[in-house]
Order: C-alpha cells, then sequence, then structure tokens
C-alpha cells in the first residue's frame, strides 16, 4: 500500500488510528502497529512478507548470539553470519539477474535468470535491519529481547516503504516510552499534509510534463525540451521522494515517534557534497556510518573507499548499469571538489556555487532517468542541439505546463524558512501562535481536500467509444 | 530495558544554557485549541468519509465518463495470494468514492491551472468544423 491512495487515507488509517489511540498502554499499542504496519505490507506483498520477517528473524537472533559471546571472536562470527544472511536477501532478489546478465553476456555462458519481482522496500527494511545487529555488536544499543518489538521497528508502516532510513539507536528508545500530545500530532498533521501536496499535486502534474517531453521518442527531441523536460524530472523525483518522507515523518509524530529528516532542501546546494547533505541524508549517513568509516574512512586509502561507497550507492538505487554510471557520476564530482574545487567555491561567490551544482544535479538526473545508454547518448545529443532549438509540439507542451514550474521552483527553495524568519519579526508571541494556528489549520484542512479531489482524479478514465 | 531507555530519555534532557534545543524553542508551538480543532477536523474527515464510503450504496456508471464503474471484487484465496484483490479493490474504492464527481470537479480546476491548454502564438484555434475536413490529410505540427 502507498500513502497516496483513498484507500490508505480513508480505511487504512481511520482504522489504525482508531484501534491506535483507543487503548491507552504502550504495549498495546505496539502490537497494534506491528499488526496494522503487516496489514499494510501484506497489501502490497502478501508473500514476500514471510520474507521481510525472516530478515528480522535472523537479525534478532545474531543480536542475541552477539549480546551472549560479547567479547569473544564467537560476537564477530555471528555479526558477519547476519550481515551476509541480511545482504544475501537483497543480494538475490535485487541483483542476482543483473549480474547473472553481466556474466552471462561477459563470458558467453547461459546461466538462467530468477524474474522474480522485486519486494516492496526491500532496500529499505534490510539496512534497517543491519543498523540493528551491527549497533549491538558495537555496544551502541542494547540487545531487543523481544521479537516482536524489533519486528515492529523493521516494519514500521510510516517509514517501511520509502524511507526514511530509520536507525535502531533513533528508535530504540522511543518503542518503549513516548509521548503523544495533541500538539505533536498537529504538527504531523501538517507535515503529513505537506508531503501529500508534494505527491499528490506537484509530483504528478510535472510527472506528466517530463513524461510528455522526454517520455517518448528521442529523436525529434529539441533543445528546449530537453533541457525543461530533465527539469521536470528533477521536480518530480524530488517532491515524489521528499513528500513521502514528510508524510512518513508526519505519520511517525502523530503516533509518538521522531524520525530523522530526509531532505533539507537539496536543490538549494552550493556544491555537490553539500547536496549530498542535503538528498537522502539518512541514506549517505548511512552509508559514511556503515560503510566508509568501518572500511578506513579519510585515513586509509580514502579514495578507494570513496569509488566504493558511490558505487554502492548508484546500485542501491537500481540493479541496472546506468545506476552505477549515475554513482561513478558523483563520485567523479565529489573527488573534483575534495582535491580542488571545493575550497575555490568557498571563496567565489554563492550564486556561482549555486548555478554549478544545479547543472550537475540537473545532468545527473539523465543518468538516473534514462534506463539504457543509447537513451542517455540520444538525449544528450538532442540537449546539445543535435534536433534543433525547439518545436511547435514541445512548446506547446511547456506552454500547456507553464504554472507548474515556478510553482515548483517556489517550494523546492528555503522559502518556507525565510518566511519563517520573516514572520518571527512579528511583535507579540501571542500574534505569532494565534496567526501560525490559524494558518495551520486552514492549510491542513485544504491541503486533505485537494489531495483527496488530485486522488480521485487519477481515476477519471474517460471512456469514449460505448459502455459494454 | 525500561530502565536503560529511562537512563536515555533522561540523558537527553537539555542542560540549562545549552544552545541545543533553544533552535527548536525559538519556533512558537500551535495553540492548543487550535491543535484539538486541527485534531478533529482532520481525523474527522478522515473518518466520516470512511463511514459514507462504507454504507453509501455505489453507483455502478459514471455519466460523466460514459463507463462503467468498477465492481467490488470477490474476495478468494487466490485473488489475495497474488495480490489482484488488493489491486481491484483500490480500483473498485477510487471509482465509488464519496462525492467522486465534485471532487473530480475540483481537480479538473487543478488540472486547468497546471496543465490545461492555453493559447499562445503557436495554436491556432478553429472553428469545430465537419469531421471531414480532416478527411484524408495528414495533421503536421512541426515547422
Amino acid at each position: 500500500m502507498v500513502f497516496s491512495s483513498l484507500v490508505f487515507l480513508y480505511i487504512f488509517l481511520p482504522l489504525c488510528l482508531a484501534a491506535y489511540f483507543i487503548p491507552k498502554k504502550i504495549q498495546i499499542r505496539n502490537i497494534v502497529l506491528l499488526i496494522f504496519s503487516l496489514l499494510f505490507y501484506g497489501w502490497g506483498e502478501p508473500v514476500y512478507i514471510l520474507l521481510m520477517i525472516a530478515t528480522t528473524a535472523v537479525d534478532f537472533f545474531a543480536g542475541l548470539f552477539v549480546e551472549k559471546y560479547r567479547g569473544t571472536k564467537k560476537a564477530k562470527l555471528f555479526l558477519t553470519l547476519a550481515v551476509v544472511l541480511t545482504l544475501s536477501s537483497l543480494g538475490l532478489f535485487k541483483y542476482y539477474d543483473f549480474f547473472t546478465t553481466a556474466a552471462n553476456d561477459l563470458f558467453s555462458v547461459h546461466i538462467p535468470l530468477l524474474g522474480v519481482a522485486l519486494p516492496i522496500g526491500i532496500s529499505f527494511y534490510t539496512f534497517q535491519a543491519l543498523t540493528y545487529v551491527v549497533d549491538v555488536y558495537r555496544g551502541r544499543v542494547p540487545v531487543q529481547t523481544s521479537f516482536y518489538k524489533l519486528l515492529l521497528y523493521v516494519s514500521m508502516f510510516p517509514q517501511l516503504i520509502a524511507g526514511p532510513i530509520v536507525r535502531y539507536s533513533d528508535v530504540c528508545e522511543q518503542l518503549e516510552v513516548r509521548t503523544c500530545s495533541l500538539q505533536k500530532a498537529a504538527e504531523g498533521i501538517v507535515r503529513f499534509c505537506i508531503g501529500l501536496l508534494k505527491k499528490t499535486v506537484l509530483a504528478n502534474f510535472v510527472g506528466e510534463l517530463c513524461e510528455q517531453l522526454i517520455g517518448g521518442d528521442l529523436s525529434s527531441l529539441t533543445v528546449l525540451g530537453a533541457w525543461i523536460g530533465i527539469l521536470a524530472y528533477a521536480f518530480q523525483i524530488y517532491f515524489d521522494f521528499a513528500g513521502y518522507s514528510d508524510m512518513a515523518i508526519g505519520l511517525g509524530k502523530i503516533f509518538g515517534f521522531d524520525f530523522p529528516e530526509n531532505f533539507r532542501y537539496p536543490y538549494a546546494a552550493r556544491s555537490i557534497n553539500d547536496f549530498w547533505r542535503r538528498w537522502h541524508i539518512t541514506l549517505s549517513t548511512f552509508f559514511r556510518d556503515y560503510v566508509y568509516i568501518p572500511m578506513g574512512g579519510n585515513r586509509k586509502r580514502w579514495a578507494v573507499n570513496m569509488l566504493i561507497v558511490w558505487l554502492l550507492t548508484g546500485l542501491w538505487h537500481g540493479a541496472s548499469w546506468n545506476f552505477v554510471l549515475w554513482g561513478l557520476y558523483y563520485f567523479v564530482f565529489l573527488m573534483v571538489e575534495k582535491l580542488w574545487l571545493g575550497k575555490k567555491l568557498e571563496k567565489l561567490p554563492a550564486a556561482i556555487g549555486h548555478v554549478y551544482s544545479l547543472l550537475v544535479v540537473l545532468l545527473g538526473w539523465v543518468f538516473f532517468y534514462f534506463e539504457s545508454l543509447s537513451e542517455i547518448q540520444a538525449f544528450f545529443l538532442a540537449a546539445f542541439g543535435a534536433n534543433g532549438f525547439s518545436t511547435v509540439t514541445q512548446r506547446t507542451i511547456i506552454i500547456n505546463y507553464i504554472a507548474v514550474l515556478p510553482v515548483c521552483a517556489i517550494c523546492s527553495m528555503p522559502v518556507l524558512p525565510l518566511l519563517r524568519k520573516f514572520f518571527l519579526r512579528l511583535r507579540s508571541e501571542k500574534m505569532q501562535r494565534t496567526l501560525l494556528s490559524v494558518g495551520q489549520t486552514v492549510f491542513a484542512v485544504g491541503a486533505l481536500l485537494v489531495s483527496t479531489a488530485a486522488l480521485v482524479g487519477s481515476s477519471y478514465n474517460p471512456f469514449l467509444y460505448f459502455r459494454f | 530495558m525500561v530502565a536503560f531507555a529511562n537512563k536515555l530519555k533522561k540523558s537527553k534532557t537539555p542542560v540549562p544554557g545549552t544552545s541545543d534545543t533553544s533552535g527548536e524553542k525559538s519556533f512558537p508551538k500551535i495553540l492548543k485549541p487550535f491543535a484539538a480543532l486541527m485534531c478533529i477536523l482532520f481525523f474527522g474527515a478522515l473518518f466520516t468519509l470512511f463511514f459514507i464510503s462504507i454504507f453509501d450504496t455505489d453507483k455502478t456508471v459514471s455519466e460523466t465518463e460514459n463507463r462503467n464503474l468498477a465492481t467490488m471484487p470477490e474476495i478468494t484465496a487466490q485473488t489475495l495470494f497474488d495480490g489482484s484483490f488488493m489491486t481491484d479493490f483500490e480500483a473498485y474504492y477510487t471509482d465509488t468514492f464519496p462525492f467522486r464527481d465534485e471532487l473530480m470537479q475540483l481537480h479538473n480546476t487543478m488540472s486547468d491551472f497546471f496543465s490545461g491548454t492555453r493559447t499562445s502564438e503557436d495554436i491556432v484555434l478553429v472553428e469545430r468544423g465537419d469531421e471531414e475536413d480532416f478527411a484524408g490529410q495528414d495533421i503536421t505540427y512541426d515547422e
């Protein structure tokens, strides 16, 4: 199930809220949340739910053994076993076919492919399960002795499918004690509504624009179409993903959890290094703390470590060569910044840094959007003038969607924080709070209405011929 | 376990004078009555539509779209197992959602703002004529 569906909003969520808030005891609430999380996952993946439970079980028992044999070699053995088993489920379901195809092509052999569908959210929950067992080994979190609590952590529906990648250490205390208050719930509602609007309105409309410009035949793509198209894709992927994270964080707050932030206005970055501190923060910090630093970090072979991390970051986004290229692309820019450009950028005016970062990120999305090398090549040719500057068809599409671009641009820049700063200059605190309260309440109700309309609108499916 | 959690909780209480929480404090929280109002309105809307959607009689035909709406799918072990029940149910629920026509109107207004056909020098408006006008011709768009 996804958040942006009417079944989630108007069946799943009200039932879950009622079942969660009627009992007062946290143990019962945990169980309610677990049951609903399993239903949430099972709705989309009725079979693979067993895989998620099995993965959690592996890390649960490994955690117990690591604790039992703490300080001995056996602890390390169990950690290794857990990491290998957890990653092998990811490897089997996500990467087996990719690497097998590569091997088949390279050595001209015929190893059969699995051809299985990717279990939803597997890239997220396997990483979450790993943070638990690794942190138990490192002594950073206490071992979890009840299986259902660990399963609740791994499967908790707000963050299950598309992040943020919540670490066990982020929530282990909240599994035992957490506070739900009206104000926190209101904060969560506002955050959820922001995310819902980003997804159902902005991402979907700008996605249509992107699809119409660069989703079809690339041989007639022009300079204007290519650049506006990839800009539209940049907005679509940001609002889609950041919107989902907002909804996750908001829902978490309603249920009393505090999840880590995942995006901080990435398109306002001043360098690529800065971009990766603002984009999908929980993923880049995961790779930093669980891959880069254990390999030696900055202290030894840092360039090799960086290369490995960025190859993995690319592959994490999908088992396909274009994602590998995408990761390498960022590796190159990060290396250049670290060795030479970074210090220069700091001295130059901020505007240059912004333009440079946006350009690099925008061209980076080309590797993300197109899956085949021939399409990537065709796109770059078009973007630099191979098929002319513009055509009537493409101008018409752009003019039709002209309103969506400025709205997206404003919403992806830190305008809200600026408004806040301005707002805080208001004289009395009472005035501030009243304005804020009225504004947020109106916003939440309006956003729910508009998003519901957008979701209903997605089912508009006129049948032009006849009713059979 | 709980003791550990409490310990963690205690260690997180801010030491007075540290700048750690001042950033959060500087922004005012929503007033309590409004928080309550927002919860009532938001959760109320979810529950109201939940009840209406469950208990109202479903329309079977959409006049504006000229098509039959999706119907409630059958639950069998097979459809549950392969997930087709869930997909069909989502289609059915969206098709028969309360106030669908009104919400669709709102969506169309929004659609017009974001993706409505706008006139420009590139687009030539023609009178709506007979279909035959275009018969046998290739309509070319590009220069």
